[in-house]
């Protein structure tokens, strides 16, 4: 069997590259694993503003599940920042549907598929990555292709395959877990919710992104290892102890409960390799600060996708020539990234009591801006000013041309 | 050692095993005592404590 492109892992990364070399022409086998692609869910489901704008991505109408105006940042005593624009900024999705849709889709267009084809080696011909080798239903399964792309997740078997990234360091990810509940007593339905607070989720954030009137995703992401606790713990002390909490939880009951993993420590030093190229998660193409990770695979496997079929029309799919992709993705979304890193590294080391002053002073508008790297203005008031610790941070922030 | 009634698949602790010590297929985590070396970064990852450095073979 012989393909232009063999894409391992069919989540929404592995899909929009799948597409996009389709359009382009390519002859594409989509791999995955499972048998049941998109489930368990392992994702709090929210495509929103901070990373590619909703326009570039193609949104099935039957996977939006609420449309989100803004958000809701609750610094750790609670001090609410608040962003809300007229028309919907984002949505929270059934990743259930969507992944399974975008499958459907690049199909239709004329994609192969094997799901339960698990990839356990690479194969090699004259130094080059030229196919792959799977298990599948007890059988061994051989593919050939001029380029495979891995976009299989956070443990990714290429990425490890390739050398590309052997292993995460612990610092590099988040645990989380979470609920699908029903019952959550939701103020504002199309606003995303977030707390945050050294004892609430350390190195993370919990969220509440309403599904409907009544139905919530509330889950929690923590640095791995970080706390005395483990993510759950911290989710269940939320849910039943924090003051806010237990008030809009109290009647709410899990309809489901999903645990999932991360990779917030910023994208691979390399993504491509003679005959290779990673997207998505395997990549590292996940915003270090809010996890997001959905709208950058798609965007970044559409060029993936593009870059590879063009590669092998010109009969050069080395690293060299694949490395158009990298600068294509890097230009786009490199300095977010390495920004944001930047950022989270500063703010893991800010205590509360400063957080609740730049809960004071910053905009909703100010955290949409700052979580995409740009430049803010920020006005300070005269108690603001006397407040050594918040001046501190913030010179931190002028250091990383976050303010002006 | 891996309690599957808590484990819920999600990669963690295979993601930043040095030793690449554990492999998670859509239906269960298995760990290869052989490799691992009980440095405890799994235990870290895991959200739900699923995995402890109680070995198997004790």
């Amino acid at each position: 069997m012989k393909y232009d492109l063999v894409v391992v892992g069919a989540g929404p990364g592995g899909t929009s590259t799948a597409i996009s070399a389709l359009k382009a022409g390519g002859k594409v086998l989509i791999m995955d694993r499972k048998t049941n692609v998109g489930i368990p869910v392992q994702c709090g489901e929210a495509v929103g503003k901070t990373g590619p704008g909703l326009a570039e991505i193609d949104i099935p109408e039957r996977c939006i599940l609420n449309p989100i105006r803004g958000f809701k940042i609750f610094s750790p005593n609670m001090t609410p920042v608040v962003y809300a624009r007229r028309e919907a900024d984002g949505y929270i999705i059934d990743r259930r549907v969507f992944d399974k849709e975008l499958l459907a889709r690049a199909c239709e267009l004329g994609a192969d598929v094997m799901v339960g084809a698990n990839v356990t080696e690479l194969i090699y011909r004259n130094g080059r990555v030229s196919g792959v080798v799977a298990r599948r239903f007890g059988e061994k399964v051989e593919v050939e292709a001029e380029v495979v792309v891995g976009a299989d997740g956070v443990n990714s078997t290429v990425a490890r395959l390739s050398g590309l990234r052997k292993f995460l360091k612990i610092r590099d990810l988040d645990a989380s877990a979470q609920f699908e509940m029903v019952g959550v007593k939701i103020e504002e339905v199309d606003l995303m919710e977030f707390y945050l607070g050294n004892r609430i989720a350390p190195r993370g954030y919990i969220w509440v992104f309403p599904k409907s009137e009544n139905r919530a995703n509330v889950g929690i992401g923590i640095g791995a290892g970080m706390g005395e606790k483990t993510a759950f713990e911290y989710l269940m002390d939320f849910v039943k102890k924090h003051p806010r909490g237990k008030e809009i939880c109290k009647d709410a009951k899990p309809i489901e409960f999903r645990v999932g993993a991360i990779p917030l420590g910023g994208p691979n030093p390399k993504n491509v390799a003679d005959g290779l190229m990673l997207v998505g998660d395997a990549a590292g193409q996940v915003h270090p600060i809010t996890g997001g990770g959905i709208g950058y695979a798609m965007v970044c496997g559409s060029i993936a996708g593009r870059v590879a079929v063009e590669c092998i029309e010109k009969g050069d799919t080395s690293e060299k020539a694949l490395s158009r992709y990298e600068a294509l993705w890097r230009e786009r979304y490199g300095r977010e990234f390495s920004q944001m890193l930047a950022l989270r590294e500063v703010l893991e080391r800010t205590e509360d009591e400063v957080l609740d002053e730049l809960a004071k002073i910053l905009t909703g508008e100010n955290v949409v801006e700052l979580t995409a790297g740009k430049k803010i203005g920020i006005f300070l008031k005269t108690a603001a000013k006397r407040n050594v610790k918040l001046l501190k941070l913030l010179n931190e922030l002028r250091r990383l041309q976050l303010i002006q | 050692m891996v309690n599957e009634e808590l484990c819920g698949l999600c990669s963690g602790c295979a993601s930043v095993c040095p030793r690449g010590a554990i492999t998670v297929s859509e239906r269960r985590l298995i760990v290869d005592e052989g490799l691992c070396n009980d440095c405890g970064l799994c235990v870290k990852a895991c959200p739900v404590g699923a995995i402890t450095m109680e070995r198997r073979g004790e």
